[in-house]
């Protein structure tokens, strides 16, 4: 039995302007002690995914409107607020993407790390400080001893995550939902504090997931790496192999923006034209398909399922029907993205329609 | 701390002249000398008796004189005597200070304890009922002047009900009115501020992060938000406490209280000038030391600024 | 930012009604803000309640010289302190449909005559407080230096004066001076009131100025070579507007405010010249006798102080939806 299993995840936002179909039907699995990956753009549901996981979605306007989450077998969506509440910092704890803001600027980090202790393990005063600064020493913040009664804005941002880090420690959860946890931070911290979550998932056997629009971080840290877009998954593979063969159009565009060391200097960046789509109405058939080169007449039809592809390992699903081997589908099965790039048609076709959508987006 | 406190406090000084040199030349910028017909009311003195009184009090000397002398006086801690009564100016404010202090005290506490819960539970349950009322009651403290307020509740409470006194302030049933209404547009201020500031603490980051740590909403509430949100608070105590000061000339005024505030309305109409500067450098300086109480107090709370000083 | 995504050879209006679904409509931002501000129910009556006080102010001299009103300042002392047309007292009358005063006058005609005085108090001094402050609070913050520390020396001094009693004191004593005399004590109100006021908004603009100036846009203005003085106008004025307009929005009830209580205290209006303030100063006199005369206009000037509070609360929550105060 997995550690966490996500069935058919609904998380609709109910606005002025329509409902908002952040998460449209996730489904996935985490084992104990591993790394997986959640990858996408802004706005693609992956931040949505793991507030909805610890039920942390604001009830107006938000609700989880479908599935289920069992965690060690019990379902979450099901549970009392007690019992959402205890589970919450204890078995499954998260970290967040801008550390400035995360922590409360008026109690000493003391004091907001001892909070969890006190609550979930029952520890008195003196046992809960003991064990933040071991946590603090954990996380590598020099000083332990003397820093444990500062405040927040007495650190750095690199310090101050590793704090966060620590709090989400603090009480030995099975699962942490790391989101976005560097992006606030420069490169070379970055670095750090991969290395970081790296050792600690190793030594305490943590699972982990790490939600990131950035593919380096990623290809050094996950076993497992998920692509959202849209709300939905498209792709699931081990890392290795989404890196080596990747089997949808939306992952070869990913891949293929990132600018290499070893490119010609004539080479030019390739983005992904066009914009991500309106979550209230969005298109009917596969959701990429406005900004996808290879697309063919029944991509805009229905919407493919995410399912196993040919010419990939075993547990590689994608959801495209040009890499799938279904009837009307297949015709990217054998195409290698580094060196086809579409239909260069439909590419002009594509750079129109997105000129076209940000000239009418400016009038007024 | 204790060095930025006494710096403060020596910067009150040259703002205290300044006060002074304003007060003091407008004061005597006006026509005619405070012993005139129209100042005395309409009993007129003999001239002869007029000119020998200005000689007296060194009105009729030329006006940076007048000041000048006003000042060595003022270094010896002698305000003169009230032109109206003759007694020392000392003694008149003395009179008056205690009663204003108390109307002034119990109007700030009223308007404290109602508007900080009344502003919680409004953010808390924002878009309901209580909500909708207090913001309501709150537009209506804020916008209507308090002498009109006084003058309905005048209306309403002592002529057609009879049931409190508004005239003076001889008794605990005299104070209620006073007290009420002078809170009124502190409460209302009070009451918006206390509702935005906590809204605004609820959306913060960090309240995510308090709920994901499984902590209970209450505990959330009182520790993480309020702690946050009453910092902003502390500050309009301070503005708070000069709109106290400008409102009780007004309620003085209307329900014929004998505090400073009545006393200052007099003494400008009738160009009492001892008693105009004493009054006015008075309530300057209580405002002064207000705002430095909340800055204070604000350094105290927010150990951001805490750690800067 | 798109709304819709589109295929080859198809329109996004195409593609919406293919889809059956409602495009979102592009705004400007001022616009944005204007719906906003439509929106809200109380802001529109105010809105309404404001402009019907400013239509009255405006013709009420040509609507009294056609006859439909009585001269505000004719006393008719036989018909004094006549009770309004709804009560039941013996002293009515119906020519004086809201009563008289003391002095025989026509409460109605004062009432409305007096919206002139109001309109007058609340918007001069504002523009005049709108004019300097802005202007001295963009010098201040844009250039910094000397010009910045004498500003910031006065605004201590003057917020060591609580305004209301700096008023009184410029009121009481410049009163019966030559400045006093002009226009029945108008011009003195104007002066006295845009002097307290204008360091509040000052020192807002050079707030704003001084955190606009480093955002990216004025630097990028920089780097294309503006001047500072276009950089200022184009630029950085622009982007203060929202807040300033919203402290514009509460400084006309705030000066009408003032008004009313000088007047109240009878530093304010020179009488006979009617005011709201000046009008619950005379019936305060007879307040045993009838309350009607202090009562109405002190309804009016609650009416009129609501209408310009729900309309300034309406712009704040317009211009800028996250202030929530």
């Amino acid at each position: 039995m997995s550690l966490l299993e996500v069935n058919d995840l609904k998380t609709q936002f109910f606005t002025r302007d329509g409902v908002v179909r952040a998460v449209d039907g996730v489904t996935f699995q985490v084992e104990a002690g591993e790394t997986l990956g959640i990858v996408g753009e802004s706005g693609c549901g992956k931040s949505v995914t793991a507030l909805s996981l610890m039920r942390l979605i604001p009830q107006p306007p938000g609700k989880i409107v479908n599935g289920s989450i069992l965690f060690d077998g019990q379902d979450i969506l099901k549970m009392d607020d007690d019992d959402v509440r205890g589970i919450r910092g204890n078995n499954i704890a998260m970290i967040f993407q801008d550390p400035m803001t995360s922590l409360n600027p008026v109690l000493t980090i003391s004091r907001q790390i001892s909070e969890a202790l006190e609550l979930h393990l029952k520890m008195d005063k003196g046992e809960a400080r003991k064990r933040t600064i071991e946590l603090l020493e954990l996380v590598g913040i020099p000083s332990a001893k003397k820093r444990v009664d500062d405040y927040p804005h007495q650190f750095s941002g690199g310090m101050r995550q590793r704090v966060m880090i620590a709090m989400a420690l603090s009480c030995n959860p099975k699962l942490i939902l790391a989101d976005e946890p560097t992006t606030a931070l420069d490169v070379t911290i970055q670095a750090q504090i991969l290395d970081l979550l790296k050792n600690l998932a190793r030594e305490f056997r943590t699972a982990f997931i790490l939600i990131t629009h950035d593919l380096g971080v990623v290809a050094g840290m996950t076993q497992r790496i998920h692509v959202m877009y849209a709300g939905r998954i498209v792709e699931k593979a081990d890392t290795s192999e989404l890196f080596a063969n990747p089997k949808m159009p939306y992952t070869w565009g990913l891949l293929r923006s990132i600018p290499r060391l070893d490119e010609s200097r004539k080479a030019k960046l390739l983005p992904i034209e066009g914009l991500p789509p309106d979550l209230i109405a969005p298109p009917p058939g596969c959701k990429f398909e406005p900004r996808c080169q290879y697309r063919r007449d029944i991509c805009r039809e229905k919407e493919p399922e995410l399912t196993t592809v040919p010419n990939a390992k075993p547990d590689h699903e994608a959801r495209c029907f040009g890499t799938q081997n279904v009837p009307g589908g297949g015709w990217l099965i054998d195409t290698d993205f580094r060196r086809e790039i579409g239909d260069t048609r439909v590419l002009e076709a594509i750079k129109q329609e997105a000129a076209s959508e940000t000239t009418a987006a400016d009038t007024p | 701390m204790l060095k930025y406190t006494i710096r403060r406090l020596l910067l009150l000084i040259p703002t205290m002249f300044f006060v002074a040199v304003i007060v003091f030349f407008l004061a005597h910028a006006a026509p005619g000398s405070p012993f005139d017909a129209k100042a005395l009311g309409d009993r007129s003195l003999p001239l002869a008796t007029i000119e020998r009184l200005e000689r007296l009090y060194g009105v009729n000397k030329p006006v940076t004189e007048q000041f000048v002398l006003y000042l060595s006086n003022v270094a010896r801690f002698e305000f003169g005597n009230s032109f109206q009564s003759g007694r020392a100016v000392t003694d008149v404010i003395g009179d008056g200070f205690p009663v204003s202090a108390q109307l002034g005290v119990q109007a700030l506490l009223v308007a404290l304890a109602l508007a900080l819960p009344l502003g919680v539970v409004s953010a808390l349950k924002q878009n309901t009922m209580i909500d909708y009322g207090s913001l309501f009651f709150a537009t209506i403290g804020t916008t209507i002047p308090s002498f009109v307020i006084g003058i309905f509740a005048i209306y309403l409470f002592g002529v057609t009900f009879h049931v409190f006194p508004f005239v003076g302030w001889s008794t605990p049933m005299h104070w209620v009115l006073p007290t009420v209404i002078l809170a009124l547009g502190p409460m209302a201020f009070l009451t918006r501020i206390t509702r935005a500031s906590m809204l605004e603490a609820i959306r913060q980051d960090y309240v995510r992060t308090a709920r994901a740590k499984g902590l209970r909403e209450q505990v959330v509430i009182v520790t993480h938000v309020m702690k946050n949100a009453m910092i902003p608070i502390a500050t309009i105590v301070g503005p708070a406490t000069a709109g106290l000061i400008t409102g009780s000339i007004i309620i003085e005024g209307l329900f014929s209280i004998p505090g400073i505030g009545r006393l200052f309305l007099q003494s400008i109409l009738r160009r009492d000038y001892p008693l105009i500067m004493a009054t006015y450098l008075l309530y300057a300086l209580l405002i002064s030391l207000a705002n430095l109480t909340v800055d204070l107090v604000y350094g105290m709370l927010d150990p951001r600024i805490k750690m800067a000083k | 930012m798109a709304t819709i995504t589109t295929t080859p050879g198809k329109t996004a209006a195409d593609r919406a009604s293919e889809l059956n679904v409602l495009v979102r409509k592009q705004r400007s931002l001022w616009q944005d803000a204007w719906y906003r501000l439509i929106r809200n129910k109380a802001a529109v009556v105010g809105m309404i309640v404001v402009v019907l006080f400013m239509l009255v102010a405006i013709t009420i001299p040509f609507l009294t010289q056609a006859g439909l009103f009585k001269d505000p300042l004719l006393q008719d002392t036989p018909n004094q302190l006549m009770e309004p047309f709804w009560t039941n007292s013996k002293y009515k009358n119906i020519n004086y449909p809201l009563g008289s005063d003391q002095l025989g006058r026509d409460i109605l005609s004062r009432l409305l005559w007096s919206t002139q005085i109001s309109m007058l108090v609340g918007f001069v001094p504002v523009s005049i407080i709108f004019l300097m402050g802005v202007t001295i609070g963009l010098v201040a913050g844009y250039y910094g230096g000397w010009v910045d520390n004498i500003l910031m020396r006065i605004t201590d001094v003057i917020y060591a004066f609580p305004d209301l009693l700096f008023l009184f004191i410029i009121m009481a004593t410049l009163r019966n001076t030559a400045i006093g005399d002009i226009q029945g004590g108008l011009l003195l109100i104007f002066v006295a009131i845009a002097i307290v006021n204008w360091v509040g908004l000052a020192r807002l603009v050079r707030g704003q100025v001084l955190s606009l100036k480093e955002r990216e846009f004025v630097e990028a203005a920089r780097a294309i070579g503006a001047p500072a003085r276009r950089i200022m106008a184009r630029h950085v004025f622009p982007n203060l507007l929202a807040p300033v307009i919203v402290s514009v929005a509460f400084g006309i009830p705030n000066a009408m405010l003032a008004e009313a209580v000088l007047s109240f205290y009878g530093i304010g209006i020179k009488p006979p010249t009617p005011s709201w303030g000046v009008m619950i100063n005379e019936g305060f006199t007879v307040f045993s006798t009838t309350a009607w005369p202090v009562l109405m206009p002190a309804m009016l000037i609650s009416i009129v102080m609501l209408a310009f509070t729900f309309l300034g609360d309406g712009l704040r929550d317009a211009l800028d939806p996250r202030m929530k105060l």
